[in-house]
């Protein structure tokens, strides 16, 4: 490692907080009615789209931090 | 959500993403575990995604529509002011500076032909022209005219536009059919008159993404609305009166105050005040479809109310014995006849001739919802105005009838669901209609009964194959009924059934 544990751990729940912040923002904005009548229907079937991509990463992202976190506490 | 809060919240989620993404790339560098590498690796891959992804979001949420408006300087006075308030770029020319070298590598998501000022424009053909010629280059196309000429808006129809605005001068008309277009908001067309299409306007205003349009009944000659029409020579205001109220985003004592009826006062006795306010906005701005616009002005109306003819008619009905009765509201009291005996025809006298606005609605509608309302009376009498039923078979919309629940004595009499569609069906000429939504609910012993004092029953049926031979239409079965006090159609169960056709 050319880092030390403690600052490793300490970036990396810096990240889970972004995650978790990710996270929150996603879960308001993938509802289907907060796009509805903003952008037109072919723009806010993309939109959603990829909302729920990064929703369903992020998701994905925070089990893969938090595990790390607790791999390097160990 | 206000546009405003969800762009501050994709801000917020960029930055989060980029925050992580900086601190996943520096991680990357300075670990060795292979466990922990891989995961970065993935992570820097996907937040880097991510902020593409981000920006393009915030790219397709904060672009600014390019419409092309080929009026010219002179009419578009506050024009651009009012485009730029519903978040449009508008570019100001003439046709012509539209096929120029200055556009041709531009794209523009609309444009607003303005026919008055095309010279060379002199017959349907011309339109049609104009209107695929700009079709090929930019994405949708709006004709605006000052002459409601039937044959040119159905050139226009014809030939690809998305709307022919007959009275370009309405800036809240003219916005709501640019949304509309911009946006592919489903036009919405709703036929009828009386409490029926009150009924359908308040379950429809609620829905989001839809412009919803009243084509309201214009040969009521009964109560207030006939005796302002015997007095000042005026359409009858009533049946238009309950659209604009339905679809009001007025303050609720407004409402009020357009329903408002005077119990006393001599000549003012049994008038709603909305009636004469109408009458009185006629008198000052010269027809009846101007009043009603400048009345949504005034109660900042969600949609379009428009008279479906402008003309003074007469409504009249045959009954099976022959007997002939001249006015809606003495067909629906069947003065002079027997309640039991049906209607056999009904015309209008004169001549009833199709508004231009509402033909121009009815072609390029997604939906038209005919019914409920009194079946001959509020229906039928928009649907054998010629015209009207001529754009109901051009138009690409789905036609749905909407059956009522209950019979009405002199009108309806003994008549079954299948029989109201074959009468409907009649009145078109031909079988047009995609879809029937009929009631199945179980109505209490008390309503019926209470029903059956007035004569009235319920309008059964009883299987989906009901219709075999009348229609080919699609029917739909459901309890649509509210029977509370009276029976009427619920709006949330309405709302909830008409909602597959707009999805």
């Amino acid at each position: 490692m050319k880092i030390p544990r403690e600052e490793l751990l300490d970036s990396l729940k810096k990240a889970y907080e972004m995650e978790e912040i990710m996270a929150d923002l996603l879960t308001a904005l993938a509802l289907p009615h907060v796009l509805a009548s903003k952008i037109p229907e072919q723009g806010r079937q993309k939109v959603q789209k990829m909302l729920s991509v990064i929703h369903a990463d992020t998701l994905m992202h925070q089990k893969l931090v938090s595990g790390m976190i607790k791999h390097l506490s160990e | 959500m206000e546009i405003s809060l969800i762009l501050e919240q994709l801000r917020q989620l960029k930055a989060a993403d980029q925050n992580a993404l900086d601190i996943y790339t520096d991680l990357q560098s300075k670990v060795t575990d292979p466990k922990i590498l891989l995961a970065l690796q993935r992570l820097v891959r996907d937040e880097a995604k991510h902020v593409a992804m981000e920006k393009e979001i915030l790219a397709i949420l904060q672009y600014e529509p390019q419409v092309f408006f080929s009026g010219g300087e002179k009419e578009t006075e506050g024009f651009a002011e009012l485009f730029s308030r519903a978040g449009i770029h508008l570019t100001v020319g003439s046709s012509g500076e539209l096929f120029s070298k200055q556009y041709n590598r531009k794209r523009f998501d609309l444009v607003l032909l303005d026919l008055d000022g095309e010279a060379r424009v002199k017959d349907p053909k011309g339109v049609t022209s104009l209107v695929r010629k700009i079709r090929k280059t930019h994405k949708k196309v709006i004709v605006l005219s000052s002459r409601g000429d039937l044959k040119w808006i159905r050139a226009a129809f014809e030939a690809g536009s998305s709307d022919y605005i007959v009275n370009p001068s309405n800036r809240r008309e003219l916005i709501a059919r640019v949304l509309a277009t911009l946006k592919g908001r489903k036009r919405v067309c709703c036929l009828g008159g009386g409490t029926g299409l009150f009924t359908l306007l308040s379950a429809l205003k609620t829905l989001p993404d839809i412009l919803l349009i009243s084509l309201v009944n214009m040969s009521d000659d009964g109560g207030s609305s006939g005796r302002l029409r015997a007095s000042f020579g005026v359409l009858p205001p009533g049946d238009v009166r309950r659209s604009l109220v339905a679809l009001s985003n007025a303050p609720e004592v407004m409402n009020e105050l357009m329903n408002y009826r005077f119990d006393r006062g001599g000549e003012l006795r049994d008038h709603s005040l909305g009636n004469l306010l109408l009458t009185g906005l006629t008198g000052m701005k010269g027809s009846m479809a101007e009043a009603v616009r400048a009345m949504g002005d005034i109660l900042n109306i969600q949609g379009i109310v428009l008279p479906i003819t402008q003309t003074m008619t007469e409504f009249v009905a045959r009954f099976e014995n022959g007997k002939v009765v001249r006015g809606e509201s003495r067909i629906s009291l069947c003065e002079g006849s027997d309640p039991a005996l049906q209607v056999r025809r009904v015309w209008h006298e004169p001549h009833a001739v199709c508004d231009a606005s509402a033909y121009a609605s009815i072609l390029h509608s997604d939906l038209v919802i005919i019914g409920p309302g009194d079946l001959f009376t509020s229906v039928i009498t928009n649907l054998v105005i010629g015209k009207v039923r001529e754009a109901i078979s051009l138009t690409r919309a789905k036609k749905i009838y909407i059956c009522n629940l209950m019979t009405r004595p002199g009108e309806t009499t003994g008549l079954d669901a299948r029989e109201h569609v074959r009468r409907i069906v009649g009145a078109l000429g031909a079988d047009r209609l995609d879809y029937v939504l009929a009631s199945n609910a179980r109505f209490s012993k008390a309503a019926i009964a209470r029903y059956a004092k007035l004569d009235q029953h319920p309008v059964l049926m009883n299987a989906e194959d009901d219709l075999q031979g009348v229609t080919k239409a699609k029917t739909i079965l459901a309890d649509v009924a509210d029977q509370k006090e009276l029976v009427r159609h619920d709006l949330q169960k309405l709302r909830n059934q008409l909602l597959r056709f707009l999805s």
